[in-house]
């Protein structure tokens, strides 16, 4: 796994966590042992892109939603007025 | 009679036939609570007045206006990252220990609306972040069956609720296993729905490609009851759609007789507890005398499956969760004089451990250096999972598997990192490829405790997974074999 100490603090900027000095080496650890889990994809799970289904919305699956239904994506389209897209802000309902 | 340990069904029988009161069924509950929740640690909150309020306001009700469903006067239990209105949500974190949420889920709503009475909120892993609910900010839960032994996790308070007999079900989130490995530790029956047929508006997001909102409950009916009431369409959710279940209580009358169950060889060759992997082989036969047909498979390594799922969830989790930096959202540090520096110290102050350490990887898998070789190949691995599933189901109304490799892990127990992540080996297919699944209690138990099996049946087929269950719950139940 090709992650050194000074990318762990690089990681922790872009992050926005501050890592103490102290907590730094349990972190390291811990981030590592995950690493490991993901190196077997690079090791074991082939690279090539799998055999892809026939509807375009399966076809990238990093720009369209894996598992949006076509249906419920042409439903909750926005909807436009006047050539403008018409979009609801419900403050109330602004949290986490 | 004691009423905290009837089924849904009975209560709703003893409600409509006006033996008992919404009152005193609750005032039941919270005792229950009372006696049981000091040593078990299953809630964060208890609402007893708000609960008893809401008792007696349907109490009062006009008699046309009661018991419009099954589920009408009777208690529940949330996780604590399903908002509820004017009710503390804090996701076990410290981040949100002081947030109180402004409006409720919509599976929330639709049981209030269905006449449910909210009595708490349960305990978890941090943002729903580990299988032990040790990572929670606030308290410990213990396994109700081994009070030595932790309930599983993350959705770890609402099993442990839900099997200490606190409340008769309880809903949880299952990201990667949450629901089922839980429910597996104390001996429910916990579904993961697919993807969509449940609201996730009001859940707070972890990993969004992958969760959903779980039931946790005693019995398979009881199960049904809630799915049936909870599932549909929301507008609130572009996500979520309506899948026409029907009536499932009839379908899953129907029985497992000319079903085709497949057993994947590659889960059972995985390092797993001899005594997990005999009772799983044992309830597989049991399926057969059913009148199943049951026939070994091909699938890929579930540990593949399990490596593209902690980079897409971290990934996932380090973009959701960037929000908490205590000024939109969460705790505010006190100290740093830049907002970069109130930021990162609102952060670090605000997230545990295990949050801290996905953020961070996530934060790495999705970098401009590994992005191709973590999560763009992490994505293509999901593809393949859920491919594979779909041909799979070509063949197979059903897929059995093991919940979990092996036994509750003891509270405090020191695990090699890569086997803490190990327990979710089998769970995170069925997240992955968008599919129910399903963990039922096998009749065989290890050393007094129970065992967890898996139904998986392909997207919008709960009915198959109630079929098989109800099936093989009776089985037991009534001795038929």
């Amino acid at each position: 796994m090709p992650l050194s100490k000074k990318e762990l603090k690089k990681l922790s900027e872009l992050s926005c966590i501050a890592v103490k000095e102290e907590e730094q080496e349990a972190l390291f650890s811990d981030l590592c042992a995950l690493c490991l889990l993901a190196d077997r994809l690079v090791k074991e799970a082939p690279a090539e892109e799998p055999v892809l289904l026939d509807s375009p919305f399966f076809s990238r699956a990093d720009e369209v939603h894996p598992f949006a239904h076509p249906e419920a994506l042409l439903e909750n389209a926005p909807k436009k007025k006047d050539g403008f897209l018409v979009l609801s802000v419900k403050k109330e309902e602004d949290a986490p | 009679m004691n009423l905290c340990t009837y089924s849904l069904t009975e209560l709703a029988g003893l409600l409509c036939s006006g033996q008992i009161s919404c009152l005193e069924l609750t005032n039941a509950y919270l005792e229950r609570i009372g006696q049981e929740d000091g040593s078990i640690g299953a809630y964060l909150s208890v609402f007893k007045e708000q609960a008893r309020k809401r008792a007696g306001e349907l109490d009062a009700l006009p008699a046309d206006e009661k018991y419009k469903t099954p589920l009408w006067g009777i208690p529940f239990a949330a996780k604590d990252n399903i908002c509820t209105k004017d009710r503390p949500t804090t996701c076990a974190s410290r981040m949100l220990e002081n947030f109180i949420s402004p409006y409720s889920a919509t599976v929330v709503e639709r049981l209030y609306k269905g006449g449910g009475i909210l009595l708490g909120k349960t305990n978890m892993d941090e943002f729903g972040m580990g299988n032990t609910t040790e990572n929670s900010a606030f308290k410990v839960t213990r396994n109700p069956l081994c009070a030595h032994r932790v309930p599983g996790g993350s959705s770890g308070g609402s099993a442990a609720a839900v099997a200490s007999f606190t409340v008769p079900y309880a809903l949880g989130s299952d990201t990667g296993g949450s629901v089922r490995q839980p429910a597996a530790f104390c001996g429910l029956v916990g579904l993961k729905p697919t993807y969509g047929a449940l609201s996730r508006y009001g859940l707070v997001a972890f990993a969004s490609s992958l969760e959903q909102v779980g039931i946790l409950t005693r019995e398979v009916k009881d199960c049904i009851t809630v799915f049936s009431e909870l599932a549909g369409r929301d507008i609130k959710d572009a996500t979520s759609r309506d899948f026409s279940y029907g009536d499932l209580f009839k379908e899953s009358e129907k029985g497992v007789k000319g079903l085709k169950i497949g057993l994947p060889v590659s889960f059972f060759e995985e390092n797993m507890d001899k005594d997990v992997k005999e009772a799983v082989l044992e309830a597989a036969k049991s399926f057969e005398k059913l009148g199943a047909r049951v026939e070994m498979m091909q699938m890929s390594l579930p540990r593949q499956a399990l490596a593209a799922y902690y980079v897409i969830s971290s990934a996932e989790a380090s973009s959701n969760l960037a929000r908490y930096d205590g000024v939109r959202y969460g705790h505010r540090s006190s100290k740093g004089e830049s907002a970069e520096q109130i930021y990162a110290n609102s952060r670090a102050e605000g997230f545990g451990d295990e949050v801290k350490k996905r953020i961070l990887f996530g934060t790495y898998v999705l970098s401009a250096d590994q992005k191709d070789a973590y999560y763009m190949r992490a994505r293509r691995q999901a593809n393949r999972v859920r491919l594979e599933f779909m041909n799979a189901f070509e063949e197979f109304d059903l897929i059995l598997c093991p919940t979990t490799p092996g036994m509750p892990p003891y509270l405090g127990e020191k695990q090699e990192h890569c086997a803490v992540y190990n327990s979710d080996l089998f769970t995170v297919s069925a997240n992955l490829a968008g599919v129910p699944a399903m963990s039922l209690p096998c009749k065989k138990k290890v050393s007094g405790l129970p065992v967890g099996f898996q139904l998986m049946a392909s997207r919008g087929r709960e009915d198959l997974i109630f079929r098989g269950a109800l099936a093989y719950e009776r089985e037991g139940r009534d001795g038929a074999l």
